[in-house]
């Protein structure tokens, strides 16, 4: 009658240590596949590929709706795309930020544009303003 | 009796251990196996422009470029296709790694060798220029 | 004495099968890894744009720009990056561009005039590429159109682009 008892107890921690193993893979997995450096990365080389593309006078509207959320997880509320030169940064976290250079020689502004119907800010405004010099 | 006991309880355990032997090898082949692929899948990450074709026909500014200096180089007759000029142009740029389809409206035509019989490209881009009212020149690339 | 080699038998397997968990979600965290620690390569798309923002400079309506030309025929001082708009940076490492002019007659043959900028070493890489894709040296991407110029005289006109930035586009 122990043994059985023993054996019983035995198979119920080997199950719960299987469990919590499986837990950590899971939570690493999950934290890896919504990064922020994956999102500053995609944007800061799709915005600069853009402006490469464009020409003065355009205006791009770009749903950054991902970052923007991601940023507020990391409690970074400040712009979170900036030029400078010729090139664009993008930050979502205090720590850690992405650039990516363009070689179109244009005068470029990037802001926030103005907030939804639900007081959220989805989209950045991409403006090409002129040609340097 | 007891030493065939003993004999049969060793034959038992010799089992049990090589069916972890195998499992453990059949793991190991599967996980490697796995991390292959997920080095292929990471190559998805290399971009280029048909990676952002949704339709699979798309424009190219330089097919349009040369159809334009084309157009002026026909010399104001926008009714009739000049193939031989076409020929000229278009096969020495494009003919190594397209068959050219090109015409008027639907009136399109092989510029350089057509394909085989068993041959079915699939059509890469797809160039239009108005020329008036009536006509259009179209001209579409499709991959050898 | 058949129950006590049953438990060690047991004990042995819980050891071991530990040890296939470890080993399994090692292989998961390099799998992961190994995906997310690549980088997305954008420069071949460079090169495409870096191209059409280029010929759109050089030729307009099926005419190429008339700056291209002076009086005894092409314009040797024709600056590409100020005519194009184009900023290769200070470094200039990065970016290669060179434009060359051909005979409608023989697309093999260069007319006597080539525009470039840029770090002229990235040409080597392309050779290799030729053999085998590698992600770590430049890519390069080159076209080839036909325009013509006031005097309706033919061109070809092949434009190679060449990015180097393995340190964003390739680990």
């Amino acid at each position: 009658m122990k043994k059985k008892g023993q054996i019983l107890v035995e198979n119920v921690v080997f199950i719960i240590l299987n469990l919590i193993f499986l837990t950590i893979l899971i939570l690493f997995i999950y934290s890896k596949i919504g990064s922020e450096s994956l999102l500053e990365e995609k944007y800061s080389k799709q915005i600069a590929l853009l402006i490469d593309s464009a020409k003065p006078g355009m205006i791009i509207h770009l749903n950054m709706e991902d970052a923007i959320n991601e940023a507020k997880k990391n409690n970074f509320n400040e712009n979170i795309v900036f030029v400078s030169g010729n090139t664009i940064t993008v930050k979502l976290r205090e720590k850690g930020e992405n650039s990516y250079s363009f070689f179109n020689d244009v005068d470029v502004s990037v802001y926030p544009d103005k907030k939804n119907e639900d007081n959220k800010i989805e989209n950045y405004i991409i403006k090409i303003n002129s040609y340097n010099k | 009796m007891q030493n065939k006991n003993l004999l049969n309880q060793k034959k038992g355990q010799i089992g049990e251990t090589m069916t972890w032997v195998v499992a453990t090898l059949i793991i190991i082949v599967i996980l490697f196996i796995s991390i292959y692929m997920s080095s292929l899948i990471s190559k998805t990450k290399i971009l280029d422009s048909v990676d952002f074709d949704p339709e699979n026909l798309k424009q190219n500014l330089l097919v349009k470029k040369s159809m334009m200096a084309f157009v002026l180089t026909s010399e104001g007759n926008l009714n009739e296709f000049n193939k031989n000029l076409a020929i000229e142009i278009f096969e020495k740029i494009y003919g190594k790694e397209f068959y050219i389809l090109m015409g008027i409206n639907d009136n399109l035509i092989y510029i350089g060798p057509n394909p085989e019989l068993t041959d079915f490209p699939e059509e890469i881009f797809l160039e239009k220029i108005k020329l008036n009212d009536k006509n259009e020149l179209n001209l579409i690339l499709k991959k050898r | 004495m058949i129950l006590k080699n049953k438990r060690g038998a047991e004990k042995i397997i819980s050891v071991y099968w530990f040890a296939i968990l470890i080993l399994v979600a090692g292989g998961i965290f390099v799998m992961v890894a190994n995906f997310h620690n690549s980088l997305y390569d954008v420069r071949e798309l460079e090169a495409e744009i870096m191209i059409n923002q280029v010929s759109d400079c050089l030729s307009y309506g099926g005419k190429l720009n008339e700056d291209l030309f002076d009086e005894n025929g092409f314009n040797e001082e024709f600056k590409i990056l100020e005519k194009c708009y184009l900023n290769f940076g200070n470094g200039k490492e990065e970016y290669y561009l060179e434009i060359e002019f051909y005979n409608f007659e023989n697309l093999e043959e260069s007319l006597n005039f080539k525009i470039s900028e840029g770090n002229i070493n990235l040409k080597a890489d392309c050779e290799i590429q030729k053999s085998k894709e590698y992600g770590t040296i430049s890519k390069c991407v080159e076209k080839t159109f036909y325009s013509l110029d006031n005097d309706k005289n033919e061109f070809f006109i092949k434009i190679l682009s060449i990015i180097r930035k393995t340190e964003k586009n390739a680990k």
